[in-house]
């Protein structure tokens, strides 16, 4: 049943993702001020958007853990929050090509790039940490204090980071000034749905790992009792 | 509440009386501190004024560093012996042990970063004592923020394998929003130039708030699980 | 100009991509890992079971 959510999962974010990229490249023309480089946004936002969301799916699956402590919530946090740091690099890695076109630099410490590096390093700390806590729900526990006390550091970093005087590069954020053109639009929502779908059938994979995890540690245990 | 704020204030005490006793932490820190500075001499060679643009952001490099050690063992030091159990199945609140052991470290890193201070001053040539005041209330109140979180992390930490090297990559990405504030807010106190920091102050005091209430409301999950 | 600005843009895509395969082989080669010790383990505990 949950292999055939990822094939579906998988298959339509495929299909939609390929409709998509016929559309950015071949339908629109090039952006004015920015050429071709300026297609780069279609998949640099929505890969932020949607790593914020599972940021937020694990965040409230980790407060379902230490309601509840039922260890369904604990393994859809952690595997949201793998799928949310793969898409944050992405996010990173596709703005600092855009950025070294548009400004000549690679990287510059602005306010957004800034705060994606510091919540990619704020959740990295929660990845480092699992597998140092041997005991499940101790390492369930923690794992859900660390993912809450990193969502209520977010909103403080970029607060502070606005107010920082750093050499500010990053364009006016595009998408608030309503600057995009609006045949973008589509394409751009239509992004953030393919990369939600697939991050969905990504979740679902590494749920299914995280079940088999567990019943290796409880046939490690029937082991040492017999 | 009463109850639970007089033991937190026992266990305070007790953790610094213990301290003092041996003063191994405050010696250890104090003197990590001095090597940082030292580290800093080498690493920069900035002219007197370029250094000033710089001198808020070292401080609390130098303290945050020093910081680590003393915050590190606030839980640590009560796992041998079990003595971390008894506490926590002692009748006093999560909360209060917690809060006792906060406050704690809060009074050792003051101590430390007070001793810092004009050590840092002398080193560097810069002048800090027109802004002293002012200083110390800034780092009143980034040190809680650190030190609130740090006792925070030691917990979650308790059990964990590497936890010395752990604790650090936890705790350093949380504290960004209180250091920048911070670290502003001191390079403009030392220049002279505090007009406008209100808000970066601003940010120091809701972190404050913020984690204060959120390591306490949770310090439950983590104690006792 | 526009070539380097395509050319870029390709390699802005290809990272994203490898990015992602990147993350799906990690979860494929750990999938494969945890299946086989699970197998291992149930074996394992036949064997003792049986004896």
């Amino acid at each position: 049943m949950r292999d055939k959510a990822v094939y579906i999962l998988g298959i339509l974010g495929t299909v939609l993702m390929a409709w998509n990229l016929h559309t950015i490249f071949v339908g629109l023309g090039d952006e004015a001020a920015q050429g071709a480089i300026g297609k780069m946004l279609f998949i640099h936002v929505p890969a932020a958007i949607t790593a914020y969301t599972f940021y937020a799916v694990a965040v409230v699956c980790s407060v379902g853990f230490l309601v509840s402590k039922d260890f369904k919530y604990d393994s859809v946090a952690v595997s949201a929050i793998e799928v949310a740091q793969t898409f944050t690099l992405v996010n990173l890695v596709t703005g600092s090509i855009w950025g070294h076109i548009i400004w000549g630099i690679w990287w510059t410490w602005d306010l957004r790039l800034t705060s994606q590096f510091m919540c990619f390093m704020l959740y990295l700390g929660y990845l480092l940490m699992r597998p140092a806590i041997v005991e499940a729900t101790q390492r369930a526990t923690m794992s859900a204090i660390l993912a809450i006390f990193a969502a209520a550091d977010i909103p403080l970093v970029v607060m502070a980071i606005r107010l920082h005087n750093v050499r500010t590069q990053h364009p006016a954020p595009v998408l608030e000034t309503g600057g995009v053109d609006p045949t973008w639009r589509l394409p751009l929502l239509m992004g953030y749905i393919v990369l939600v779908l697939i991050g969905s059938a990504l979740v679902l994979v590494r749920l299914r790992q995280e079940t088999v995890h567990r019943e290796i540690d409880s046939l490690r245990r029937e082991l040492h009792a017999i | 509440m009463k109850q639970g704020l007089l033991a937190a204030l026992f266990i305070a005490r007790k953790d610094l009386r213990t301290e003092f006793r041996t003063k191994e932490a405050l010696n250890a820190s104090v003197s990590f501190a001095l090597v940082v500075l030292l580290l800093f001499s080498f690493a920069f060679d900035l002219g007197r004024d370029e250094f000033y643009d710089i001198s808020g952001g070292l401080l609390w490099l130098v303290y945050v560093f020093a910081g680590a050690l003393i915050v590190n063992r606030s839980f640590i030091r009560e796992v041998p012996n079990d003595c971390l159990d008894v506490l926590i199945a002692s009748p006093m609140p999560p909360w209060a042990l917690f809060l006792g052991k906060t406050v704690a470290s809060f009074v050792l890193l003051l101590i430390v970063e007070l001793v810092s201070l004009p050590v840092y001053g002398l080193f560097n040539n810069i002048q800090w004592v027109h802004a002293f005041w002012r200083l110390f209330g800034v780092m009143i109140l980034a040190t809680w923020g650190i030190t609130i979180t740090g006792v925070a992390f030691s917990a979650v930490t308790v059990n964990v394998r590497l936890r010395e090297l752990m604790l650090p990559v936890l705790h350093y990405p949380l504290l960004m929003p209180l250091l920048i504030g911070a670290m502003q807010v001191s390079t403009a106190l030392i220049k002279g130039e505090a007009s406008d920091i209100g808000q970066e102050l601003r940010i120091v005091v809701v972190f404050d708030l913020v984690f204060t209430s959120l390591a306490l409301y949770l310090i439950e999950f983590i104690l006792v699980g | 100009m526009d070539v380097i600005n395509q050319t870029y843009l390709f390699y802005g895509y290809t990272a994203a991509w490898i990015i992602v395969l990147g993350f799906v082989l990690i979860l494929v080669r750990r999938g494969q890992r945890i299946d086989r010790e699970l197998s291992r383990l149930k074996s394992l505990v036949e064997d003792k079971e049986s004896k």
